[in-house]
Order: C-alpha cells, then structure tokens, then sequence
C-alpha cells in the first residue's frame, strides 16, 4: 500500500502539441479529433464496405472510411450512426468504439522517421490490415496524406503512447 | 620508428595526436588508433592478468576476437568497465585501466596464485572449499571473481537511439566480398543495406599490402564505396549486426563513441549475404599464453592497419598458403622473421613476463613476438543465429556453411573461400544472380590440432584460464558432451564466448574420445555476437515508458481530489483519498461504505462483447456456470476455466439480447478473456457466427456502494425505477443520461447494494462530477481499492490471482452446484474429472479467524508436525474496522470439511494461532446486498 503518484506523469491535455526534428526533419505530434469510430466485425465485412476501404499504405479520404483491421474487422472512421449489437439484416456485429481510442495525427517530413523509432513501418512493405504495434503499444495507423499519419491507440494507453512518441522526439532532438 | 610505430602506414591520421593513460602511465597515440594499437605501439606487452590464475597476458587478435585486452576506461563523462581494447576507439583523455591485476597489470600481487595451479583445476570449486564450511571462503573467493569493476562515476542512463527499418539486401561485412557484392547489387536497383563494424571498410585488404584489381586497397575501397552509395545503398560503419531473429530481422548496434549509446537498428532485410570474414585460430602449445603472442592475423592487421610492428625478431608459427606473404609483408617492416611449421613437432615457448624464445625440437629462436595461425575459421554466428547447417571441412580444418537458411549465402571468407580474385568473383555473383564457377582453392594447410598429453601447459580458453589438461580432466570425469564440456571447464564462456577457443576446445575432445570434430559438435551461437549495453535495447523505454500503465479516463479528477495512485492489475487506479496514512485511509473508506455509501472509478472492468447467431451458445461453452438461461436484462456471474479447470478468471454476464452478451471480466483480466474467448471463437466454434469485441475502453464505471446507494443514484434524474422490487439484484438497464447512452447494473463486489453506471468514457468526468457532488449531502464520498478489498473481503468474495492459485478450480471455491446442473460441454470439463481435481486433500478456499488484534500476514503458511509440513496458506488478510477484528481469506486441505479447527500458522520464524471459518465474515446472510 503506497502511493506512487509521482511517478507518474499526470495525463497530457487534448491540447498539448509536440514539435521537433527527426534525422533534421520537422514533426508535430497533437491529438487528433474523431467523431465516431464504429467497430464491426462479420464475414465478408472488408469486401462489403459501402465506404473505401483503407489498410496499410493507402491515404485515407476526408469523408467517411473504414480501416482495415483484420479479415474479418473494420473499424469505421465517421461514418454513420449505427446500432450497437448483432446486425440481423447484415450479418455484423456492431460495437460503438468511439471513446475506446484516442487519435495522434502525426504530422511533417520526418513523421515517418519518428514512427519508425517505434515501429515496423515502411511505405515500401503494404499490408491488409493497420494494426501496428508501436512502441510495444497496439495501435491502428493510417495515412491522411504524403506526410501525415493518424495513430489510434486504445483510450488507456494514449498517455502513455503520448509519452513514448514524446521521449522519442526529445531523444531525435538530444541525438541521444 | 617510434616506439613500434612505423613512421608511415596504416589508416591512423599521424597529424592528430592523442593523450590518454594507461595504468597510470602517460601514453600517446593517434586519431584512427584502438586501444589495443595504441597501447602495442608504446610497446606495452602485458594489458591485463587472467581469470583464474592471473597470468600476465598480452593482446592476442586485432578485432572481436580479443580474449586478453579488457580494461575499464574513464572518459571526461565518466567510466565504463569491460572495454574491448581491440575494437574500442581512442578518444583524447581516456583513462585506461587493466582488469584483475592490483596494483596493476605488470606487478599484480596475485599472481602469485599461478603457483597453485595444481589445485584450481576446472571444476575445482566443486570440489575444494567444503569444509568447515563454503560460506567462510565464499566471499573472499567471490571478491577475486570478475573482470573490472563499477566505478561511482560509471555512465549509465545514456539511451540509444532505435530504428526500425527494411532494405532488400543487407551485406555483413565491409572487407572485399562485402562490398563487391553490395555494389553489384545496388547497381541493379535493389535497396542495399552494407554494415561493416569497423570504422573503415576494407576488412582484411590492409594487412597484405599490393592492389586490388590494379588499385591500392584505400583507392579500392573509396571506388566500390561511391559505386554503392551512388546507386543508392546504404553503408554503416562502426555497426555490428549482432544476431538474427524471427522474420529476417536483424539486430544492428551502430556505435559512435566509447560514452555515447549505441543505435539500435532493427532491420527488416528479405535477404542477407554474409560476408563477416574469418578469424584466426590459435595453435596450441605449450606457454602459447605469453605476452607477445598473437595471431598472425592481428600481427599483420596491426601493421596494415596502424602502422604497429610489434616485434623485431619475430617468429611465425604457421603453415598455410597466406604465411610466406605474411613474413614478406613483416620483413618489408623491418622485422627478422623465421617461421615454424606446427605440423613439424610441437612447439613450446619460454619467457616469464613476456615470450623471448620459441622452440621445436632441437631448434630454438630468441624472439620478441610470436604470430601464431592454424588456420582461418569462417565467423558463421549470424548463420547459425538464422538456422543455417554447418560442415566440418577436413581441407581447411574447419567449420564451413553447409545449408543455408532461407534468404541468406555466405560469400568470401565467411564461406570458406580465402582467396581474394575467388571470393570477389564469387561475391559479385552471388548477389547478381550471375552464373560462377568457381576455381579450385589455392588455400592450402597442414592441420594442426591440439594434441592431448602434450607437455607444457597448453592454454585453450585463455581468458578463462581453460588449458588441454582442464580438456582431458572433463573428459576423465565424463563431461563428454560439448554443453557439460562447456560449463564444466567454462571453456568458452568468457566474453568472447569461444570465438577463438571453441574449435581448439572441440579438437581436443575429439582427439580424447576418439570421435570425429563433426561428433563432438558445436555449442548453440546465441545473439549477441559481441557483447552490447542493456541500454541498447531498453532504448528510451525507460522509466514510466518501460512498462507503461493504462490510465483511466478519470485520473485528472482523482489527483485533484487527493487520490493516491497506485498499480492494481496494470492500471494506475485510486488506492485511497485524502491526507491521512493508506492503512487508516482505507480502514475510514470502508467504515464509511458500511455506513452510507462510497463511490468506485471501476473503469478497469472488462467490458467485452460477445455476438452474434452462436452467442448464446458460445457463452455457454466458455463458461462453467450455465449462461444459455439467462434472460435479457439479467446478469449472472460465473468461472471462465482453463482446460485442466482451473479458475482463469471470474466475472459477470450480461445478457444485452437473444444474440448480445457483455463479458464484465475482472479488471486486471480484461485483455486475458478477450484472448481466452478469441481463441475459443477459433477452435471447436464457427468463428463466422460468433464474434468477440472488446470495448472496455469506450466505457467507463461508477461504482456507487452501500445503504445509501440508491438515493445517490436517484439524483441523477434516470428514467428508471431504482427500487428494490423494480430493480432487483443482479439485473440492469439501459438508459440515457443527458442524451449519452447509459448502462446501469446492481451487482455489488461490497456486499453492500450496488449501482454500477457505465457510460462512454468521454463523458464520465461529468457522471463522477455528479455523483459525487449528490453523495455529499448522504456523507457518501470516493473510495479507493484498498477500502474495496477490505470490504470484498469481509465478504469472503475472491480476487483472482491473489484468494487462488494456478490449482484452484471452482469446487475449491465452494463453487459445485453450476457443474450437477449444467447438461451441456464446456471449457474446463474435462480437467475437472481427473485425479488431481478429485484429490481429497485438495486445498479449499476458507475464512480464518483470529485470536487478538493482530491480523495474520498474507502469505503465512498454516503448519503441522514437528517439521512444519504447510497445508494451507493465508491469501488476504486485513483489519475489518466493520468488525473490529482482523479477518483473514486462505486457501486450506480438506478446509471445508475442518471448519471450527484451530490451527497453526508461520511466518518468518513466529507462529500464530486461528480458526477456520466461513470466508463470510460480514452479513453471512446477504440480506444488505438485496436491500
């Protein structure tokens, strides 16, 4: 029985933002805003998604989308409301997972160069599914432009997501 | 001449002077120089004593392979210990100290235990020092054990960066294969990853002298290197690719500076050449451990290399087809050189502190140093790392590639090939896809093998003091096989671990046992190949990101509130509130819970869904308890079990509809169960009818507890009837609150009655903010976890991992009326019915009752006898402050059947007294639960 509070780093606010330089190349790490994140799984859910479909490296639209988990996963990027439960008419079962993650955009030139300092992650080698595990930590990872990476981790992990892409940022910058 | 520095040669920048020490004595030597080098060329013999019998030793080879020059170096950040002199840089204002030798390396007092060699034998020490007793001799003997030692200012905390990265080809290795192969394949577009540990490429290219292709070796090598990085490939001095793991990835440690960390390369590489080289094997005679014996290999790469002659009259003792070029190369130098062929008789050398005679039969050679080479063994770690096969080639006297592991070749040296125009023409077909064809080896040697019963002491191992005899005594005493060889004698198990004393070592048991090499075989190649900083591989994932907790959506709000956090089952959770000690905290928590009410962040709890046409089914099977019969709007909670039965964790099902279940698994279990249930959903189920998600994260739990639970629960406004009679115990609702959709469900881990309100995590610091605010005027505030296991407790209701153990399964719990009734299969049934689940001595879950104020310490074992046999042991124990008495949980032989039976318990040398009883200490009859 004892307190260890202060080892701990108090939670980071939604609006903290980090910036600096990777192998001399600008990154900014901020919270990212999602409206609705559903997750829904069922047979033949990847091939019957109405909106596109994004795995590993492809950029994702501005408009609704679904990220590509696993056969038979998607989770759903703002799309439109849904029914939690068993989907009769669809085979589908449906989870809302909209405060389950918290979102990371990962922006600028040497934002891949800093994932990488915690991830298996390269343009070069695509996959079907977005999920990573980065810096030990599961997490979903898309693109939303040439230089611009969207990190979802689950809701209690994002501090200390948050604080593993922080110290790797303050390491780049220190050269160690 | 300087010293034993040539005044031209080698890659050493001669403009840029370094000061450093040595032992206390001031020293000089240039940009570009090793330890080692530097130290050679102010003519230091004697760099350190060895392990056992703290013999003077000298430096032996020129790179990874350096047995003997281990030091602890100071640098103006701080000291280091376990410095490899051969492949560590010097750096303006090293303090170099030599290792196991006091005062220092040239007059260590201990030396003198050389004379005592007779009785320190291998294996001695499990033979000697028995009596009176090990433990008087114990700490002298463990204060002589060990290389160097941790200085106060030893530099630590440093992290190393880490890359992950990918190519399609890496090349180990910068000498001539490596980079003929590398350019040959980032000429054809391929993405070429080239590492070379040393600071300069080239490898062995600048021992011999003469050109390469028509070009001096530096000309060469700045030609292929601008060829790779031209088309595009990537080159990595100062980096060691030290071992190979699961899915082509290699481990690569880049290493600038002696004190700045290392970078951590993970590479992803579809395919590898293996261009690591070979290194020298010592011969084996007798005194070949003096200061001023070494490698022909080091001999000529220090010259080559540094522009170090080491010796003036030098002898080679060699007989393979690179030794005559070798002495030219020395004599050009300015040695005197003679050789010796070891396959003419053995050898022995003389000298005391240093070599100054080597002799052959009749013959005899006053000599200053002696470069000693039975042959060239490929440096095949990386290939064994990777699965490759290994074959003992009779020719070379060697092991050599055999099958190759999938996406790797080894070319040049590492492949046996040790002739310069055959490995580039190998090389640069290897890593085109060119047609080869290779010509006959010119390579030729005499074998010469350790010879056991030769005289003199003959040193195999040499930082580890392993000679031929130690060899011959492992195998007098049995210790055959290579594993028992190996940790019997510690034959290569010194930092080197065995580079150059392993195939000497094998020999020598071949010989003795009348086997081939090939069926003595070889120890298993471990990563790393050199030793490297843990640092290296924590990197920045230190401190709270070493093993990072999850956080909870509410922890702004319980730091503002005084909250004491701590761990509990990997989530940093309130233990309790306020100013006051922890243990009086809780105990005023749960007073207060018995009282009015508390209010619980039960976040944590799993929250995982289960759906789907096979849900119904699916949940039953997992389960012990029957599930198919639960209703809608019903909870029931039950084991989820392992397949031997045994509790995996303990939970509540929620029935959301015909085809929708919640899994409110424990909380540190919630991650377990969702695993436990996918695996299950994959295995004897149609995983494309049930399926399995786990949202613990999207929700987040208020807990409001005790008699004045529900009117608190009132003031949030819900659209529900909270009675009693309306709601009962063991059902819940769904609402809304404020438009957020809400889950609310009485269930109690207290005993007290219960409101377990979830909602979606963003919106739950405005659920506590009124719930909190509505217990105020009730005398109802938050509780910690520490109140909650006293309350459970008081109970008798379990925590899973701490009231059991990796046994337990239900019926020890009291749990066997779900296992009459249940008609259908589930997970765990088997294991149920086995002998060991029917054992009647099988230890049960019981309450204990104590004697005094004093409660029982948890882990305190209940003995009988006069040998204290333990049947039983005290898993939770508190002060109840309900009660006013301790209470305690444990798990008991034959405990249901011995309630009433005073027993005795032990803990760290007192005993104590209790009964057992009940584990239902408080409210046996549950009337508070249901109010």
């Amino acid at each position: 029985m004892r307190d260890d509070s202060h080892k701990w780093a108090a939670p980071f606010d939604v609006s903290d933002v980090l910036i600096g330089e990777v192998d001399g190349k600008a990154c900014r790490v901020s919270s990212a805003s999602i409206n609705r994140l559903s997750l829904i799984s069922g047979t033949g859910v990847r091939t019957s998604s109405q909106i596109p479909l994004i795995g590993w490296p492809e950029i994702a639209p501005d408009g609704p989308f679904a990220l590509s988990m696993r056969r038979d996963r998607i989770l759903e990027v703002n799309g439109s409301a849904r029914t939690d439960g068993w989907d009769e008419v669809n085979s589908v079962a449906i989870s809302d997972m909209t405060d389950g993650y918290h979102a990371f955009s990962v922006a600028g030139s040497g934002a891949l160069n800093l994932l990488n300092r915690g991830a298996d992650l390269f343009l070069e080698t695509p996959s079907a599914s977005v999920a990573r595990l980065t810096f030990g930590l599961p997490s979903l990872i898309y693109r939303t432009d040439e230089t611009t990476y969207t990190l979802l981790f689950t809701r209690a992990q994002a501090v200390a997501a948050y604080s593993a892409l922080s110290a790797a940022l303050r390491h780049c910058a220190s050269d160690g | 001449m300087s010293g034993t520095r040539l005044t031209s040669g080698g890659l050493i920048d001669r403009a840029r002077r370094i000061d450093f020490t040595f032992d206390g004595r001031a020293m000089q030597g240039y940009a570009g120089d090793t330890l080692a080098s530097a130290l050679l060329a102010n003519g230091t013999r004697i760099v350190g004593r060895s392990f056992k019998y703290h013999r003077p030793r000298g430096v032996w080879g020129g790179w990874f392979d350096e047995p003997n020059a281990i030091f602890s170096v100071k640098t103006p950040r701080g000291s280091l210990p376990n410095v490899l002199g051969t492949t560590t840089a010097l750096t303006p204002g090293m303090e170099i100290k030599s290792v196991n030798a006091w005062p220092n390396a040239r007059f260590d007092v201990k030396g003198a235990l050389d004379l005592f060699n007779p009785w320190l034998k291998a294996g001695f020490y499990y033979k000697t020092f028995m009596k009176p007793d090990w433990h008087l001799f114990e700490p002298m003997i463990r204060k002589m054990a060990g290389l160097g030692a941790l200085e106060p200012d030893l530099i630590e905390g440093y992290t190393s960066d880490q890359v992950h990265a990918t190519c399609d080809l890496l090349v180990v290795g910068g000498g001539a294969a490596g980079l003929a192969a590398a350019e040959g394949a980032a000429r054809q577009g391929k993405n070429v990853w080239l590492v070379e540990d040393h600071a300069a490429l080239g490898g062995g290219l600048y021992r011999m002298g003469g050109t390469i292709e028509g070009l001096a070796p530096a000309d060469w090598v700045t030609a292929r290197k601008a060829a790779i990085e031209n088309a595009g490939g990537r080159i990595l001095t100062h980096t060691t690719a030290f071992g190979v793991f699961d899915h082509n990835l290699y481990g690569l440690a880049q290493q600038s500076a002696l004190d700045v960390a290392p970078t951590l390369y993970r590479l992803r590489a579809k395919d590898c050449l293996l261009a690591s080289g070979a290194i020298d094997r010592p011969v084996t005679f007798a005194n070949n451990d003096l200061p001023g014996i070494m490698s022909l290999e080091a001999g000529i790469e220090y010259l080559g290399r540094y522009g170090v002659l080491f010796g003036k009259a030098i002898a080679i003792a060699a007989n393979h087809s690179q030794t005559a070029s070798a002495a030219a190369r020395l004599r050009d130098a300015g040695a005197a050189v003679s050789l010796f062929d070891p396959a003419n008789g053995d050898l022995s050398a003389t000298g005391r502190r240093r070599v100054t005679s080597l002799r052959q039969g009749g013959r005899a050679e006053a000599v200053d140093c002696v470069l000693a080479s039975a042959g060239w063994t490929p440096v095949l770690h990386l290939w064994r790392h990777a699965g490759g096969k290994l074959r003992w080639d009779d020719t070379l006297a060697t092991f050599v590639p055999a099958q190759a592991p999938k996406g790797m070749a080894a070319i040049g040296a590492a492949n046996g090939i040790f002739d310069l125009d055959q490995a580039l023409a190998e090389a640069r077909a290897c890593a085109t896809g060119e047609p080869y064809s290779p010509s006959p080896p010119r390579f030729n040697l005499t074998p010469t093998l350790p010879k056991p019963g030769a005289k003199g002491r003959q040193w195999i191992d040499f930082q580890h003091d392993v000679t031929l005899d130690d060899i011959a005594l492992a195998e007098r005493e049995n210790y055959v096989s290579v594993e028992h060889l190996k940790r019997y004698t510690t034959l290569g198990m010194a930092s080197d671990q065995g580079k150059i004393s392993n195939i000497p070592g094998l020999a020598a048991m071949a010989a003795l046992t009348g086997k081939t090499i090939p069926e003595v075989g070889t120890t298993t190649f471990r990563p790393p190949f050199v030793p490297l900083p843990l640092s290296l591989y924590h990197g920045p994932h230190s401190g709270q990101n070493f093993h990072p907790l999850k956080r909870l959506a509410l922890e702004k709000l319980h730091r503002s509130s005084g909250a004491a956090l701590g761990e509990y089952g990997g989530w940093l959770r309130p233990a309790w509130y306020g100013n006051q000690p922890g243990p009086d905290a809780a105990q005023s928590e749960a007073r207060m819970v018995r009282a009015a009410g508390g209010i619980l962040d039960a976040s944590p709890l799993g929250k995982i869904e289960v759906m789907g046409p096979d849900a119904e089914a699916f949940v039953n099977f997992v389960y012990y308890n029957t599930m198919k019969t639960l209703k809608p709007g019903a909870l029931r909670y039950g084991f989820l079990l392992t397949e031997k039965g045994v509790v995996f964790d303990d939970g509540v099902v929620f029935r959301m509809g015909p085809k929708r279940f919640v899994i409110s698994s424990s909380s540190s279990h919630a991650e377990g169960v969702t695993g436990l249930l996918e695996s299950w959903r994959q295995d004897g189920n149609d995983p494309d009818r049930v399926f399995v998600h786990d949202t613990t994260n999207h929700w987040s739990t208020v807990t409001v507890t005790g008699p004045k639970a529900r009117n608190v629960t009132r003031s949030l406004g819900l659209d529900i009837d909270l009675s009693a009679e309306a709601f009962p115990h063991m059902t819940f609702r769904e609402t809304s609150w404020n438009d957020v959709p809400l889950r609310i469900a009485r269930v109690s881990f207290t005993g007290e009655v219960s409101f377990e309100v979830s909602i979606p995590a963003s919106k739950v610091e405005a659920l506590w903010t009124a719930i909190t605010d509505a217990g105020e005027p009730f005398g109802v505030s938050p509780i910690g976890i520490e109140a909650l296991s006293i309350l459970r407790a008081e109970k008798g209701f379990i925590i899973i991992g701490k009231d059991t153990d990796g046994e337990t399964m239900p019926h020890d719990l009291g749990f066997t009326l779900p296992r009459q009734k249940k008609s259908t299969a589930f997970v765990g049934d088997r294991g149920l019915h086995t002998e060991v689940a029917n054992e009647p001595d099988r230890r049960q879950f019981v309450g204990l009752s104590v004697t005094g104020d004093a409660p029982l310490p948890t882990g305190a074992h209940l003995v009988e006898g006069a040998d204290r046999r333990s049947f039983g042991i005290v898993t939770s124990s508190y002060i109840s402050p309900n009660l006013n008495r301790p209470i305690a949980l444990g798990l008991v032989e034959r405990g249901a059947e011995r309630m009433g039976e005073t027993v005795t318990l032990f803990h760290l040398g007192k005993t104590y007294e209790a009964t057992l009883t009940s584990p239902v200490a408080f409210d046996p009859d549950g009337a508070r639960i249901h109010a």
